[in-house]
C-alpha cells in the first residue's frame, strides 16, 4: 500500500547495507538526468538513468532500485504508464515512485497519487527539496569527498 | 343608432323556414345584407366568392346532415362565425354543433329578432377571440421557430467558443510547458555549479550565478502566470483544496524568495508562528499569491528597501491573514481606488492591468477568490503599501459558508449543491481507508468539497443540478472498478455513497448548512 514513510530518514533495510542504494531516474531529457546523478554524486549512492517509459520498466524490473524519479511527459511509454506497470508487477509494486514533472494542473498530483505515486514534484526543483525527499525513502550517505550542500538558501 | 351593415349568408334549403327568419332579420335595428343558398355546396360556393360576416344554417339540407353541414362550412371558410338553427329534431346534436365548429344554436321556433341577434353577435364576438388566439399562436410559433433557430446559432457559436479556447489553452499549455523544459535545465544546472558541486566557487561568481538564478526563477513565474490566464480564458482553472499548513506553504516559497532579496540586497524577514491554525486551501495557488505579492513589493520597495512577510490568524472571522508589507512610497489615491474596484469584482478581466500593477497582481486576486479569501490592499504615500489576502480556516462549516457564497462565481449556471455521505466498512484498515481518500480527492471535480469527518466517513459537496448526480455516483462506480482491475495484489475496499439531498446553493444555503452539520456530527454518521 501506498503510506507516507516517517518524517525521519529511512535506513536502508539489512540486506541492502551491503550495497549502495540504487536509484532510477527516468526523463527523456538526458539534460535533466545527468543533474539528478551530479547531484546524487556526492553520496553513497549508484544512480541508473533512463530516457522512457517502456526502458524505465524495464531498468525497474531488471535491476530493482530502491527509489525510482520520473517524468510524465515521454515518449515510449510515459510516467503515468510506468507508474500503473509497477503497481501491477508484484516485483516492482513496493518501489517508491517520486515524480518530478514539468506539467501544470490542479489535479495532476491527485491522479498521480492516486495511480501509485508516493512524492509528487513540480519542476524545477530546489537541490534541498529533491535531496529531501530522495532522503525519507533511501538513506543518503555522503562521500568524503562530497560539498556541503547543507542548504540551497 | 344605425351600425354597419352585417354581411350574413343564410344557408336553408325550406322557403318557409328562410322566409321566417328573414321577417325577424328584417325588424331587427342592425342592418342586414342577406345571401340565400339552398344547399351546402351552394353556402360554400358563395363564401369562397365573398365576405361574410355570419353563417345562419339549418342542419338538415340536401347535401347534408346534422353535423356534418358545420364541419362542411368549416372545412370551406376557417374563420366566419356560424349560427346553427335547429329544430326539434336535432336536440342531440345541439350542443356538439358548438364542437365541430359553429358557434351557437337557436331553435327556429323560438327565434325572434331579438334572439337571433344575440345570437349573431354571440357568434361574431367569440369567432373573434377564436381568430385572435389562432393569430397569436401562429405568431408565438413562429416566434417560437425564431428562437429555436437563435438557441441553436447562439449553442454552435458557444461550442465553436469552448474549442477554440480549448484550442487555445492546449496551445499555451505546450508552449509553457516548452518553455519550462529549458527553464528547468538552466535553474538546475546553475545551481549545480553555484553550490560547488562541480568545483569550487568564489563569492563573485556564486553572486552572479544568483542572479541568473533569480532571473530564471522570474522567468518561470511568468510562464506561470500566463498559463493561469490561459486557464482562466477557457474556464479551466482548477483548484485542488484540502488541509494544509501555511507554515509547509512558506517553508517552499522561501527559499526563492530570500534569494531574490538577497540578490537585490532588500531585507526580506518572514514572521509566521507555528502555531498558527490549519486552513483548507490548493497549497500551490496559495504559494503562487506569495510570491507575486512578494515579488511586487520587492519591485516597488524604498531604498534601502524592507519587505515583511507576516501571517495572523483571524479566529472571529474564520480565517488567517497572509501579509506583504513594503516600505516603497505608497500608492495614490487614484490607483488605490482602482485596486479597490478590482479586487471587489468577481470574474475581473485578467488582461486589463491596472496602472503600474501587472499580471501577476491580477492573477493572485483570482487565485485568492478560488481559495475562498479576499485580496486587500493599504496604503499611505510615503509611508509603504500592505497587500494580504485571506484563506479559511480548516474548519468545514467555515469553507461550506464560503463556498455556498462563491457558487455563482464558480459554477456554470448550476447552483444545486448536493450533500453525499461516502462510507467504508469499520473493518477496513487504516492503510486501506488512506488509498480510499486518496481516490476520493482523485475524484473530485474542481468545484467539488471533500471533507473527512472521520477515519472511514467522508462527505463530497457536489455542485450539480439533479440530473448530473446520477452519472457522477455512476463514474465513482466505474473509477473504483477500474482501479481494481489495475490492483491485483488488494482490491480498494467498497465503499457507500449515500446522497443526504439536493438543494439551491442560492436560497436554501442555511439548510444545506444545518443539514452539513448534522451531517458532520460522528452520532449522527454512525447511525446512516
Amino acid at each position: 500500500m501506498m503510506h507516507q514513510p516517517s518524517a525521519a530518514a529511512i535506513p536502508a533495510p539489512r540486506a541492502k547495507q551491503l550495497r549502495r542504494p540504487l536509484v532510477l531516474c527516468i526523463d527523456d531529457d538526458p539534460d535533466i538526468t545527468l543533474s539528478i546523478e551530479k547531484v546524487l554524486s556526492n553520496f553513497e549512492v549508484e544512480v541508473i538513468r533512463g530516457i522512457h517509459g517502456q526502458q524505465g520498466i524495464w531498468d525497474a524490473v531488471s535491476r530493482h532500485p530502491d527509489l525510482i524519479i520520473t517524468d510524465l511527459r515521454m515518449p515510449y511509454g510515459n510516467g503515468e504508464d510506468l507508474i500503473a506497470c509497477l503497481r501491477r508487477n508484484g516485483r516492482t509494486r513496493s518501489i517508491p515512485i517520486i515524480v518530478l514533472s514539468g506539467q501544470r494542473g490542479a489535479h495532476l498530483e491527485g491522479r498521480m497519487k492516486h495511480m501509485g505515486a508516493d512524492v509528487f514534484l513540480r519542476k524545477p526543483v530546489p537541490i534541498a527539496t529533491l535531496l529531501m525527499m530522495i532522503g525519507k525513502y533511501i538513506e543518503l550517505r555522503e562521500l568524503d569527498h562530497a560539498f556541503s550542500v547543507a542548504t540551497a538558501i | 343608432m344605425k351600425t354597419d351593415t352585417i354581411k350574413l349568408l343564410h344557408i336553408e334549403d325550406d322557403q318557409t323556414d328562410y322566409q321566417l327568419i328573414h321577417r325577424c332579420l328584417s325588424i331587427a335595428p342592425v342592418d342586414f345584407d342577406t345571401a340565400w343558398a339552398k344547399s351546402v355546396n351552394a353556402g360554400c360556393q358563395m363564401l369562397a366568392a365573398a365576405d361574410f360576416d355570419v353563417v345562419l344554417t339549418d342542419l338538415s339540407l340536401p347535401d347534408s346532415v346534422g353535423l356534418e353541414t358545420v364541419r362542411k362550412i368549416r372545412q370551406c371558410d376557417a374563420d366566419v362565425p356560424i349560427v346553427v338553427l335547429t329544430t326539434l329534431d336535432d336536440r342531440g346534436v345541439e350542443q356538439q354543433t358548438l364542437e365541430v365548429g359553429a358557434q351557437d344554436y337557436l331553435i327556429k321556433s323560438e327565434a325572434t329578432a331579438h334572439t337571433l341577434q344575440r345570437a349573431i353577435d354571440h357568434a361574431r364576438f367569440r369567432q373573434q377571440s377564436v381568430v385572435e388566439n389562432r393569430r397569436l399562436l401562429a405568431d408565438f410559433g413562429a416566434q417560437a421557430e425564431v428562437l429555436a433557430e437563435q438557441k441553436k446559432l447562439l449553442q454552435n457559436k458557444n461550442r465553436r467558443l469552448r474549442k477554440l479556447y480549448k484550442t487555445a489553452h492546449k496551445f499555451v499549455d505546450n508552449v509553457s510547458h516548452e518553455f519550462r523544459t529549458p527553464l528547468t535545465v538552466i535553474k538546475d544546472y546553475v545551481s549545480l555549479v553555484r553550490e560547488g558541486m562541480v568545483g569550487e566557487v568564489n563569492d563573485e561568481q556564486q553572486r552572479m550565478l544568483d542572479i541568473v538564478g533569480v532571473r530564471t526563477d522570474d522567468l518561470n513565474n511568468m510562464v506561470d502566470d500566463m498559463l493561469d490566464v490561459s486557464k482562466l480564458e477557457a474556464g479551466l482553472l482548477g483548484a485542488w483544496r484540502r488541509n494544509c499548513r501555511i507554515a509547509d506553504v512558506i517553508a517552499e516559497v522561501r527559499p526563492a524568495l530570500q534569494k531574490k532579496a538577497g540578490v537585490k540586497e532588500i531585507s526580506f524577514q518572514i514572521e509566521v508562528d507555528d502555531d498558527l491554525p490549519e486552513v483548507y486551501c490548493d497549497s500551490e495557488k496559495m504559494g503562487r499569491v506569495i510570491i507575486n505579492l512578494v515579488t511586487n513589493a520587492m519591485k516597488f520597495c524604498g531604498e534601502p528597501g524592507v519587505v515583511r512577510l507576516w501571517s495572523e490568524a483571524d479566529r472571529e472571522q474564520g480565517e488567517v491573514v497572509i501579509g506583504v508589507t513594503d516600505n516603497g512610497t505608497g500608492i495614490d489615491a487614484d490607483g488605490l481606488a482602482k485596486l479597490f474596484q478590482r479586487f471587489k469584482q468577481l470574474n475581473t478581466n485578467v488582461k486589463s492591468s491596472t496602472k503600474g500593477f501587472g499580471l501577476g497582481l491580477n492573477i493572485a486576486k483570482e487565485l485568492v477568490d478560488l481559495n475562498f479569501g479576499d485580496i486587500r490592499v493599504e496604503s499611505r504615500l510615503n509611508d509603504g503599501s500592505t497587500f494580504s489576502f485571506s484563506v479559511p480556516v480548516a474548519d468545514p462549516v467555515e469553507v461550506l459558508r464560503r463556498y455556498l457564497n462563491r457558487v455563482h462565481a464558480l459554477s456554470n449556471g448550476t447552483s444545486h449543491v448536493s450533500i453525499i455521505q461516502a462510507t467504508v466498512d469499520d473493518a477496513v484498515s487504516e492503510g486501506d481507508a488512506e488509498d480510499v481518500d486518496t481516490f476520493f480527492n482523485y475524484l473530485l471535480r474542481r468545484n467539488d468539497l471533500l471533507f473527512r469527518c472521520g477515519p472511514r466517513v467522508w462527505l463530497i459537496i457536489a455542485l450539480a443540478p439533479r440530473t448530473e448526480l446520477d452519472h457522477l455516483l455512476a463514474r465513482a462506480q466505474k473509477e473504483w472498478e477500474k482501479t481494481n482491475r489495475n490492483r491485483p495484489y488488494g482490491p480498494l475496499p467498497e465503499f457507500r455513497m449515500d446522497v443526504t439531498g439536493t438543494w439551491c446553493a442560492e436560497t436554501q444555503s442555511e439548510a444545506i448548512l444545518s443539514h452539513f452539520v448534522a451531517a458532520m456530527n460522528p452520532e449522527t454518521a454512525l447511525a446512516t
